[in-house]
């Protein structure tokens, strides 16, 4: 079991700081190995790769402005322009604390209500899940030009409709007759289109301060000082994360969200390069990460992919995750492993706030273009999965254009909508047949 | 002359290419099958998914196997096409009916007794939740109106319809995504009743969660009652069907992979078997000869047009 999930936590590591690779396409990689291991070693590698891709995550995130996962989205939003004002070893730091901390008060918060937990699923019916999201889409499009968010979104659920209709699997929508279209528009050029273009370019364009000369002495009281002062943001984001990672398909992507949309809301002094918005979105999902394991291990019901996966692997072997297979043992396995990729985490990933003003003084426009040329290969990378390469590249270079119009716009509520938006249709399509007459 | 001699090394290395062409696609024709393509068609976290993976475990034991993830039948159609190997691939029985009856016509695939390898021949339960207690006697002939969920894959709100005027109960079919999305919004009390397949019955009823109202299965299901017993529609005896398809190579080709997939089946450790172990109301066609199999899963397929 420790093994596995060190083998987990390193794995996590890694596949956190590539950008786009995240926890799926690592389990898919590893697929041959996972065959041989037992249910409990599996769980454990997957705890372990999980919980760690979260705190890498946000290291890609604020170094490079790329998101490892897409809960770091946030991340990159804040945690990149802290970085280029010179606060990354701050904001490094700050997030690594927090997702210790919100992973920590998950755990406490789960096991003193043990008995009740398996009643918090009952809670997300799709009427819950429906206003859950319309009230993180409301909350993103107020947090600017509303018009302009308006837009984005409208936009966003357009290039979402595209392929086969999500709800009921028959028709489709602008494919042209074109087989690659039938399948919707890929996640990877879209994000790399439409968000981490944009953030490259505004975080470009942003000055480095003299605070970077005060980076090269490592105070590790001076980090949590940072912290505590926000110790409030990272306690509202254990919260909201923690139901936020209990909605399928979403889970820490709402999390991190949902966390941030409220705290950008609370903020009333907000401006870009919030710490606050930070810390309260990376301890979210952080949190975000282990409720959404539980209706996997009590219900037996897997409600991200990569769940889905684990669950079926771990089901042709004969173990089927539920209420007849839950014990509290399984439970101990989870939290030990959670919490061991904590320490591990963030013994390995804060240290890197020590480099990060290294690597700002690095030419700018060299790191962006490796950046990109890196994103560009593991783009056609990922394509070729599918045997879609070509298709994402003619995806990418068409949504170039779009790129160049929203360049200077913080692009976060098209990517919301863009990601939801299947999830949002089969919700819109089911609410008459709940509750109609 | 250095014209002439520069067209003969030309026609010579067209003569000598050509030759090889001939001889690799004459070898291919008859050599055994090494290299095997196992396509999923269905999504990434569904039951095709599950089986096309432990198929490829098991497979590769006998083959070079690789896993394409087609997300989808106009996708994985298309895959089919560009592919030079031998594949084997899942095909949703409904794509059959969508491709005939004009709703999915990217989806439209020639299935015939060349291409057939095996078929899963499902017969699906009526499911309430055990904290509701709704057992045959609440649904049929009821002054209630109930909720009646279904996952989206098949026709089942025409099915839901038939049932609601045979049994004379107000029954409003609600669509989900997928067959766990539908088994949790039972268990959480969103619908009353549910249609779904045995893999998540046996996973919800060994929890406690999922109690069998009804089957599929005319000759009923122990203590469980076949539909047929209490409503008399088209359909009501019927199973689903899930198509197994070999492409892209020869008939010998196609007879060597049938003759592993029937070594996997026997062998109790093997992850296909592990996995159909753990469903319930999958029947294998492999069970039958080859003919009345095609000739049975084309007709179930079929029969969902009516």
């Amino acid at each position: 079991m420790l093994v596995s999930a060190i083998i987990g936590i390193l794995i996590g590591i890694v596949a956190g700081l590539i950008p786009g690779f995240g926890i799926f396409t690592s389990l898919i990689v590893l697929y041959p190995f996972l065959l041989k291991l037992d249910p409990i070693n599996m769980l454990s590698l997957y705890v372990g790769l999980a919980s760690a891709t979260q705190f890498s995550g946000s290291v890609s995130a604020i170094i490079y402005g790329v998101p490892g996962e897409q809960s770091s989205i946030p991340a990159v939003i804040e945690g990149h322009k802290l970085f280029r004002i010179g606060q990354g070893d701050l904001a490094i730091s700050g997030s690594a604390i927090g997702s210790f901390l919100g992973s920590f008060l998950t755990v406490l918060f789960v096991y003193a209500l043990f008995p009740y937990v398996e009643n918090v699923m009952y809670l997300f019916n799709s009427l819950s899940q429906l206003i859950i999201l319309l009230m993180v889409g409301v909350f993103l499009i107020l947090s600017g030009n509303i018009i302009k968010n308006m837009l984005m979104c409208a936009f966003a659920y357009l290039l979402g409709s595209i392929g086969t209709h999500s709800y009921h699997h028959e028709g489709t929508f602008l494919t042209f007759g074109n087989a690659d279209l039938t399948t919707g528009i890929p996640m990877f050029p879209a994000v790399l289109a439409l968000f981490i273009i944009p953030q490259l370019y505004q975080a470009y364009k942003i000055r480095n301060t003299k605070t970077e000369a005060q980076q090269e002495s490592f105070n590790v009281s001076l980090h949590f000082k940072n912290f505590l002062k926000h110790w409030r943001s990272s306690v509202r984001g254990t919260v909201l994360g923690f139901f936020g990672g209990l909605v399928p398909g979403l889970s820490t992507t709402l999390s991190s969200t949902l966390s941030y949309a409220v705290e950008k809301k609370l903020d009333k002094s907000y401006k870009p390069g919030s710490m606050k918005c930070l810390i309260a979105s990376e301890t979210a999902n952080n949190s975000g990460s282990f409720s959404m394991l539980i209706p996997l291990l009590i219900l037996g019901i897997p409600i991200v992919p990569s769940e889905a996966l684990l669950y079926d692997i771990n089901a042709s072997k004969g173990f089927v995750f539920g209420a007849s297979t839950f014990d509290i043992q399984i439970f101990y396995v989870v939290v030990f492993v959670l919490m061991m990729a904590n320490c591990i985490s963030l013994l390995l990933c804060w240290p890197f706030a020590k480099y990060v003003a290294i690597i700002n003084t690095i030419d700018k426009k060299i790191v962006n273009t490796l950046i990109l040329l890196l994103l560009f290969v593991i783009m056609i990378y990922i394509g070729s999965y599918t045997w879609q390469s070509l298709y994402y590249l003619v995806v990418f270079v068409a949504l170039l254009p779009i790129t160049y119009i929203v360049r200077n716009e913080n692009t976060l509520p098209l990517l919301f909508i863009f990601l939801v938006q299947d999830r949002l249709e089969t919700l819109f399509y089911r609410m008459p047949m709940l509750f109609g007459s | 002359m250095n014209k002439k001699i520069i067209t003969m090394i030309a026609v010579a290395i067209l003569v000598i290419v050509g030759a090889f062409m001939m001889l690799s696609n004459s070898k291919k024709e008859s050599a055994s099958l090494k290299k095997l393509y196992v396509v999923n068609t269905g999504s990434l976290t569904g039951t095709f998914n599950a089986i096309q993976n432990a198929y490829t475990a098991d497979l590769k034991e006998h083959f070079d196997v690789e896993l394409v993830q087609a997300k989808g039948c106009a996708k994985g159609k298309a895959i089919l096409e560009k592919l030079e190997a031998p594949a084997f691939m899942i095909w949703e029985g409904y794509n059959l009916v969508g491709a005939m009856s004009g709703k999915n016509p990217e989806c439209a695939l020639d299935i015939t007794s060349d291409n057939f390898v095996r078929a899963d021949w499902k017969y699906n339960y009526i499911v309430s939740s055990t904290d509701s207690n709704l057992s045959i006697s609440d649904l049929v002939g009821s002054d209630r109106s109930y909720k009646f969920g279904y996952a989206i894959v098949g026709p089942f709100d025409v099915w839901v319809n038939q049932l609601s005027k045979q049994i004379q109960t107000d029954l409003k079919p609600v669509a989900y995504e997928s067959s766990s999305a539908a088994s949790m919004a039972l268990i959480n009390g969103e619908i009353d009743f549910l249609v779904v397949n045995g893999k998540q019955v046996a996973k919800f009823e060994a929890q406690g969660k999922m109690s069998k109202v009804a089957t599929f299965n005319p000759e009923g299901d122990g203590e469980t009652p076949a539909i047929k017993s209490f409503a008399d529609f088209t359909g009501a005896d019927k199973g689903v069907v899930e198509f197994f398809l070999f492409a892209n190579g020869s008939s010998t080709q196609k007879q060597q992979l049938i003759q592993v997939l029937n070594t996997i089946h026997a062998d109790q450790n093997a992850n296909a078997t592990k996995w159909y172990s753990s469903a319930m109301g999958f029947v294998n066609s492999l069970k039958v000869d080859q003919e009345t199999a095609y000739e049975r899963s084309i007709a179930i397929a079929e029969s969902h047009l009516e």
